[in-house]
């Protein structure tokens, strides 16, 4: 097991090293001159000279290797760089800006685990019931409908017609319902699927139809012996869907007027802010592979067959 | 005992429903500048934010422009650029995923290696952020989703061409000394075409989706062009007032993804209406499920709705 992780690490380290170079290369190659930009920031019509001081200014007259060396290292001793747009610390925006990302997220992501996980194991209760055949429609509505607009009908509903919610803003718990919901709302519905699919296989394996014929409650089965044997499919597939939550909150972030990380990453792209998307690129990235690299080694804490065919496929 | 009868007659209805509410659309949209009952550019800014009258049936926006003719010049904005997007994504995918099949070895490697880099990543990041390097237009939106959409497409179409070179067909042509590019033309792209255009079928849907979203973020279609997902922002300061404005292009919207993702999941399952099915689509998707099981399906890594409600 130790050698797993350890060697699992390493290729997360290699597979962020590489990223790291091609997300400098991607945007250090992008067409359009940063000096040029900044220099038209500081002054209309900027003449060639302004244009060289600021390019010496940033350090773009250097080599590309020199350049991306630099830039890594800043980053590694906490220096993220400065806004090409508000001249501002990259490092200080996104320790302003990252919890509110964070809190979006979590929120959105307790509801799509409890929803999710509560209306597959309700179906497995009740196999054709009314939860359960309500699922499949659900979850297509769900996916299908933009959030942009799941939110618009959401506001329109909780706090234009019944004024029980605020319509934007991020204040406090009342202000983070309607975020979070729809947010979490694809995600939820994907899990109950995926759950629902996981027990049902779950369910139709001999030991549930021993302890069926020991007289056993099913739902006593379900519980105990289904749900703890889907624990790694479930733990895979909701990893997947934190991913597409993070790209989900930018859209969720711009409507409700969050000031977030994924909205700075939006104003980024906007403005084309090369030094701030960069940085963002980065720490996505990284957080994606710290994220399948936790899941890779949990299942295999979590299930003992996975460990058991690892060792197997060593010797 | 009626009542259940109803209930099955209704769902054996929805791809036929499905593929009416699209073809509607796709009606409606190629129409559009002929039954388009006013310009949907034309500004009247004397009567901004109207109810609906005879004059504007849906109404006005907040300069005078007609919502109806807007939605309709929507659908034609919309389904043109899924169009675009998804040929794009279709050839590139084609021509990459068979050059794969074809070369092996180290190409291949490479080429296939290209393709996990673009799925693993979520596809509204690297849209984003091609957006991002090549500054926001209409043009570069269209190139941002190709880009994002033709991986799945190379190796659905290399998993295919793969299972189709071994069959003793294939060997026979070789045996009689036809060309490499003559096979591949004549024999294995026809063979692979079939199950590659049922997943795009349930793709479309999400294409049309993440225009709209690209759109709504202000890095799409631009103003004043109509389009949906940019009508729908431009609306939200007066959902208050006229939700309208908001309602009716995200319900359009919504109706063309359910659309596809109903049709596509149909296809896939073999329930496609009559004029459509035939004992070919039948062979197409058994072909399809053979090769996405061999290509390792769950780094497909988008999650369609034919996954989701399988």
């Amino acid at each position: 097991m130790r050698r797993f992780i350890i060697r699992r690490l390493g290729t997360s380290l290699l597979v962020l090293a590489v990223s790291s170079v091609v997300i400098f290369l991607l945007v250090a190659s992008a067409p359009g001159d940063p000096a040029q930009l900044v220099a038209e920031r500081q002054s209309f019509g900027a003449d060639r000279e302004t244009v060289e001081r600021v390019r010496k200014e940033l350090g773009l007259d250097r080599p590309l290797p020199v350049q991306y060396i630099d830039w890594i290292g800043d980053i590694a001793v906490g220096d993220l760089g400065t806004s090409l747009k508000t001249q501002t610390d990259i490092g200080s925006d996104l320790a302003e800006r990252v919890p509110v990302t964070a809190r979006l997220l979590i929120g959105a992501a307790v509801f799509a685990l409890v929803a999710g996980c509560g209306l597959a194991v309700l179906g497995t209760f009740w196999p054709g019931g009314f939860v359960d055949r309500m699922s499949r429609p659900l979850a297509l509505l769900s996916v299908s409908i933009p959030s942009f607009y799941l939110a618009a009908l959401l506001v329109l509903l909780f706090a234009v017609g019944l004024r029980w919610l605020p319509s934007q803003g991020d204040s406090g718990l009342r202000s983070s319902l309607l975020p979070w919901f729809t947010l979490g709302l694809a995600p939820a519905a994907v899990m109950a699927r995926v759950v629902r699919v996981a027990l049902a296989e779950s369910m139709s394996r001999p030991y549930v139809t021993t302890a069926l014929s020991k007289g056993r409650k099913r739902r006593e089965i379900v519980i105990r012996d289904a749900v703890p044997n889907i624990a790694v499919p479930t733990m895979t597939a909701f990893a997947a869907q934190v991913g597409l939550m993070v790209t989900g909150a930018i859209v969720v972030e711009s409507i409700f007027s969050w000031q977030g990380a994924s909205a700075y990453f939006l104003e980024a792209v906007r403005f084309r802010d090369f030094p701030v998307m960069q940085v963002w690129l980065l720490l996505f990235a990284a957080a994606f592979i710290v994220l399948n690299t936790f899941v890779d080694i949990a299942s295999r804490a979590i299930d003992p067959r996975l460990r058991r065919a690892m060792a197997e496929g060593m010797s | 005992m009626a009542r259940a009868r109803s209930v099955l007659v209704a769902l054996r209805a929805v791809p036929k429903l499905s593929l009416a509410v699209i073809a509607a659309f796709v009606l409606v949209g190629a129409l559009a500048p002929v039954i388009a009952p006013v310009d949907p550019n034309a500004q009247d800014l004397l009567r901004p934010l109207e109810g609906s009258s005879s004059a504007h049936l849906l109404g006005t926006d907040d300069l005078g422009r007609d919502q109806l003719s807007r939605l309709m010049q929507g659908a034609r904005t919309s389904l043109t650029a899924a169009a675009l997007v998804l040929g794009g994504a279709l050839v590139i995918g084609l021509l990459i995923g068979a050059v794969a099949a074809m070369r092996g070895g180290l190409v291949d490697e490479a080429l296939m290696r290209l393709t996990d880099v673009g799925l693993s990543l979520p596809s509204l990041i690297t849209a984003l952020a091609t957006l991002g390097l090549l500054g926001p237009s209409y043009s570069n939106m269209i190139l941002a989703l190709t880009i994002v959409w033709w991986p799945a497409y190379a190796r659905l179409t290399r998993a295919l061409i793969i299972s189709i070179k071994t069959r003793p067909y294939i060997e026979a042509v070789q045996l009689m000394g036809a060309r490499q590019s003559w096979i591949m033309f004549r024999h294995l792209l026809p063979g692979a075409i079939g199950p590659v255009l049922v997943y795009a079928t349930a793709d479309a849907g999400f294409i049309a989706l993440s225009v709209a979203t690209l759109s709504f973020l202000g890095l799409g279609v631009q103003p004043p062009n109509a389009e949906w997902g940019q009508m729908l922002v431009s609306g939200l300061p007066f959902l208050e007032t006229n939700p309208g404005l908001v309602i009716y292009p995200g319900l359009a919207l919504t109706l063309v993804v359910v659309g596809f993702n109903l049709l596509g999941e149909a296809v896939a399952l073999d329930k496609v209406p009559r004029p459509l099915s035939r004992r070919a689509v039948r062979r197409r998707r058994a072909d399809a499920l053979d090769a996405l099981a061999a290509a390792d399906a769950p780094r497909l890594g988008r999650t369609t709705a034919g996954e989701v409600t399988a």
